[in-house]
């Protein structure tokens, strides 16, 4: 794969990375670095990828070790790992927004993946570095927390 | 549960520094690709000296003493083919050759280890049964601690093949080559150092005093040189090089380096005079006389240093502040003042450039510092404050470490008032031939200060370099011939050479005509046609001793710009503003040259030719024009700096102002176009739209500039064709915008706004400053 074709696939699914980046660490600073590490690791390590069909998995994959490197530093600093709900920001659905992220990591991540990327749960699957059978029951999980998340009856 | 649909909805747009953060991070992973590279570089060389210091310390006490003829032919006999470059070209000793390695023993199989079937045994060879060698190894195994078995012993079927070619390679009774003016000798008529050599005796070897070659006897399985550099040495201190870095040779070879003529080829390049202060390449430098052949260590020995004219070898580094203030003031700092100047001893006035109209006398080369105690002042000529500019040159890391490497004579450019900007080598070469361009603020400087005087100044130089098995690639679909080594093209036509599209290079200096467009110093270039001999290696291609003519034929594309090229190809006259003339290392003359059309209308073009002579105030008289053997109707003069610039004034004639825009493609690398029009943010937009750049000429609300920080305010539909384009799409437009935009402006940074507001594209906001992509 050369330059030109990966900087293409790259910005191609620049849009996905930033999400589940962001998703995972409710910061874009720190997504943007993730997202940084991971496009000079996949560069370096182009090679390695021997089906070019599946480069967004593989990259997203990076991106997901990236995120947990991440992660890891904060514990190390001691900087807290609570996931409160980012500052609002310019979102077309404030209250989806706050409902999602709500959720804790473990299942707000594979929803992402799959309802919003797409991708299947074997690829989750593989992502995440999981059983199938607990994406499955991550998403389900996580799907009736937000149903709950969103529900008017609890919602001060 | 529908919220799952529009889970998308729950996210805020793609920050920009999320792009940025994209770019950084595959600039990030090509550098370390790279350090990945040298790092295995430095593991092979260190395994290599690893190796060789194990075998010398096994073969040293055996053999050092009473068998020294033995020494070289069993280093040779067992290595050639891991030390030559033919059996590994990586410089990586390979374990096969090492494993099979017995000092002293003629053959390739150790003790220990099942001999290759191929491969006569040790006790076969007459040699060997001979020699009080064999005993001794053993003895010596058997007093030292047991080396380690090989853990292959079983012979490859490389391994074999190698062992055979070995040793039908080491005669009973070897033979040496070289020449009988060469530093070294050689085991093999084919040592890439080897030139000329032809065979000789052991004892001849001996009576001519020579060395064992490095590379081919001794196993340095690496050359040396620095990145800048035109030769690999296989002295790493070869003519007080600084810097430089061991490689092995087939890298050196793909980088394009050639074997140096001092410390590879050994011939007597080095020239002075006993009482000389420096010594020459060139027997005859400056009309130098008496100068008597020497080795580098003599010369060094009798305190001389390498001449700054005819060895280039004079490189220093300054800091950016040196730089600017050496491009930007002429001044001089502390490290500068190393530069040379010229003059005579009773003259009044020393000199920057050795065919100065003021110069008396030819005089000699001097340190300004001695210049000046002898009393002497800057020739107010060639030497006026602010007329100096220095070639900044950004390699790699050295970009990055914000280092500038400034040489003199060789890369300097002496310029002449202030028509010329020269401060800043804007482009850094990349790691594979990829162009990416750094604009240092020097530059940025010097295009202000050009205009606000109401010039137009913008010059930039281009290198570019290719991987030479790319050139080499790209050699298959060309007219070439190769002798000797090098390469020589024939000369075309620019529309042959268009429809050619092939690639050229020269073994000593990187130019390339890739495309029908010629990369030889100037971007500009690219409307020319231009092919033909390059480099000095070319002349003495032929063996008979027959020179190739060496010419640059241009032709020109706009009938109302001329353009010329030197002797070399490396400077350009142009009849407008930004024109570089000058001189480049041997060329004391400024060589203008005005050639007609040679596509379209050969009469039209020649008429104009005439025309713009007449206009510029040169005489017109038949004298001046020389048809040449294609047609082409050409008109010349030779010109001191004095006319040079005198005409020059002349020849500004108002063309019009030509801006640069740029255009960021498929590779997502920005392409700077030439457009002639007005600095206008209205104009600039629909320049980039008129040249591909933009869907559509997008109107211009407003363009402000305050310090460096602009700010372009653009039509709704600016935003409405950003919303729906990819991100690629995104990318171009608005990296041609940013980059058109810096350039021109000299900004620091853009905001760009759409109605007024920041650009949101749905998933992605372009809300912080544009920098340049």
């Amino acid at each position: 794969m050369d330059d030109n074709m990966y900087m293409e696939k790259v910005l191609a699914c620049e849009r996905k990375l930033y999400r589940v980046a962001y998703s995972m660490l409710l910061n874009e600073f720190d997504a943007a670095d993730a997202i940084q590490e991971a496009v000079m690791k996949g560069w370096v390590h182009r090679n390695a990828l021997r089906e070019s069909e599946r480069f967004d998995a593989w990259l997203m994959r990076i991106l997901v070790n990236e995120c947990r490197n991440i992660q890891r530093r904060w514990k190390r600093r001691g900087e807290p790992l609570d996931e409160a709900i980012p500052a609002p920001e310019n979102t077309v659905d404030p209250d989806l927004r706050e409902a999602l992220f709500s959720l804790p990591g473990k299942f707000r991540t594979p929803l992402v993946l799959h309802h919003v990327e797409g991708y299947s749960l074997r690829e989750i699957a593989r992502i995440l570095k999981i059983p199938e059978t607990t994406v499955k029951s991550r998403l389900h999980q996580a799907r009736a927390a937000l149903k709950q998340a969103l529900s008017p009856e609890v919602k001060p | 549960m529908k919220e799952l649909k529009n889970l998308h909805r729950a996210f805020p747009p793609t920050p920009d520094f999320v792009h940025d953060a994209v770019r950084s991070g595959f600039r990030k992973g090509r550098r370390r690709a790279q350090l990945r590279r040298k790092l295995q570089m430095a593991c092979s060389i260190a395994a290599a000296v690893a190796l060789l210091i194990g075998v010398f310390s096994l073969a040293a006490p055996k053999y050092g003493s009473h068998r020294p003829d033995y020494v070289q032919p069993s280093v040779f006999g067992q290595g050639l083919g891991t030390l030559y470059p033919g059996a590994n070209t990586r410089g990586t000793p390979a374990a096969t050759d090492l494993q099979s390695f017995t000092p002293g023993s003629g053959t390739s199989a150790p003790a220990d280890t099942p001999a290759p079937s191929d491969t006569p045994a040790p006790e076969q060879t007459s040699d060997a049964a001979e020699a009080p060698v064999a005993p001794q190894i053993s003895e010596i195994s058997q007093a030292t601690p047991e080396p380690t078995p090989s853990p292959t012993p079983e012979p490859t079927e490389s391994s074999a093949r190698f062992v055979e070619a070995a040793a039908d390679d080491v005669p009973a009774d070897p033979s040496f080559y070289s020449a009988e003016d060469s530093v070294y000798y050689h085991l093999v008529p084919d040592c890439p150092c080897a030139n000329r050599a032809v065979e000789h005796t052991r004892e001849e070897i001996d009576a001519l005093g020579q060395l064992p070659c490095p590379y081919c006897i001794e196993g340095q399985n690496f050359v040396f040189y620095t990145k800048g550099g035109r030769y690999y040495h296989l002295d790493v201190n070869c003519s007080g090089m600084v810097g430089a870095q061991a490689y092995s040779l087939s890298e050196a070879e793909e980088m394009g380096k050639a074997a140096c003529p001092i410390c590879v080829w050994g011939e007597a390049a080095i020239y002075s005079t006993d009482a000389g202060r420096y010594y020459h390449s060139d027997a005859s430098c400056s009309g130098m006389t008496g100068a008597i052949p020497r080795t580098l260590e003599e010369a060094e020995s009798l305190g001389q240093s390498p001449c700054p004219l005819c060895i280039s070898a004079l490189e220093i580094n300054v800091s950016i502040g040196e730089a600017v203030d050496y491009a930007m003031n002429g001044t001089v700092s502390a490290e500068m003042a190393a530069g040379y100047v010229r003059s005579a001893d009773s003259s009044r006035y020393y000199h920057a450039n050795a065919d100065c109209s003021e110069i008396e006398q030819q005089g000699q080369a001097r340190l300004i510092s001695e210049a000046e105690s002898l009393g002497q002042q800057p020739c107010p000529v060639c030497m006026e404050a602010g007329a100096l500019g220095v070639w900044v040159t950004l390699l790699d890391e050295e970009a990055e470490l914000a280092t500038y490497r400034a040489s003199l004579n060789g890369d300097l450019l002496w310029l002449t008032e202030r028509d010329l900007l020269k401060a800043g080598n804007l482009e850094k070469i990349g790691d594979e031939g990829a162009l990416e361009t750094y604009l240092s603020p020097t530059e940025q400087d010097r295009f202000r200060a050009l205009q606000g005087e109401g010039e137009i100044c913008g010059f930039r130089r281009t290198e570019l370099t290719l991987q030479r098995s790319d050139a080499a690639q790209a050699l298959a679909g060309m007219k070439t011939r190769m002798e000797g080594g090098a390469i020589a093209f024939e000369i075309y036509a620019r529309e042959e050479a268009e429809e050619a599209r092939f690639e050229m290079h020269t073994n000593t200096r990187d130019y390339f005509l890739l495309d029908g467009e010629l990369y030889a110093g100037d971007e500009k270039a690219g409307r020319m046609g231009v092919s033909g001999e390059l480099g000095e290696d070319l002349y003495s291609l032929d063996g008979a001793g027959e020179e190739l003519a060496v010419r640059v034929d241009s032709a020109i594309e706009q009938p109302a710009l001329y353009r010329a090229a030197t002797y070399w190809g490396e400077c350009f006259v142009q009849a407008r503003a930004d024109t570089l003339y000058g001189d480049l290392g041997d060329g004391v003359v400024t060589l203008f040259v005005a050639l007609s059309p040679a596509a379209g209308d050969a009469a039209e073009g020649e008429a104009t030719l005439v025309s713009m002579m007449a206009q510029a105030g040169i005489e017109t008289d038949a004298s001046r024009f020389v048809r040449r053997e294609d047609g082409v109707l050409e008109a010349w003069e030779i010109l001191s700096y004095m006319e040079a610039e005198e005409a020059m004034t002349k020849w500004n004639m108002p063309l019009g102002q030509y801006q640069t825009i740029f255009r960021v493609g498929e590779n997502f690398s920005a392409e700077a176009i030439e457009v002639q029009m007005e600095q206008d943010a209205g104009a600039f937009l629909a320049a980039l739209y008129q040249n591909g750049a933009l869907p559509q000429p997008f109107a211009v609300r407003s363009f402000q500039e305050t310090n460096g920080r602009g700010v372009l305010d653009l039509s709704g539909e600016f935003g409405e064709a950003m919303r729906s384009a990819d991100n690629a799409q995104r990318y171009r437009y608005m990296g041609s915008i940013a980059d058109t935009f810096l350039l021109n402006y000299g900004l620091d940074s853009l905001l760009v706004y759409s109605e007024g507001e920041s650009l949101m594209t749905g998933d992605a906001r372009y809300d912080g400053e544009q920098s340049w992509y």
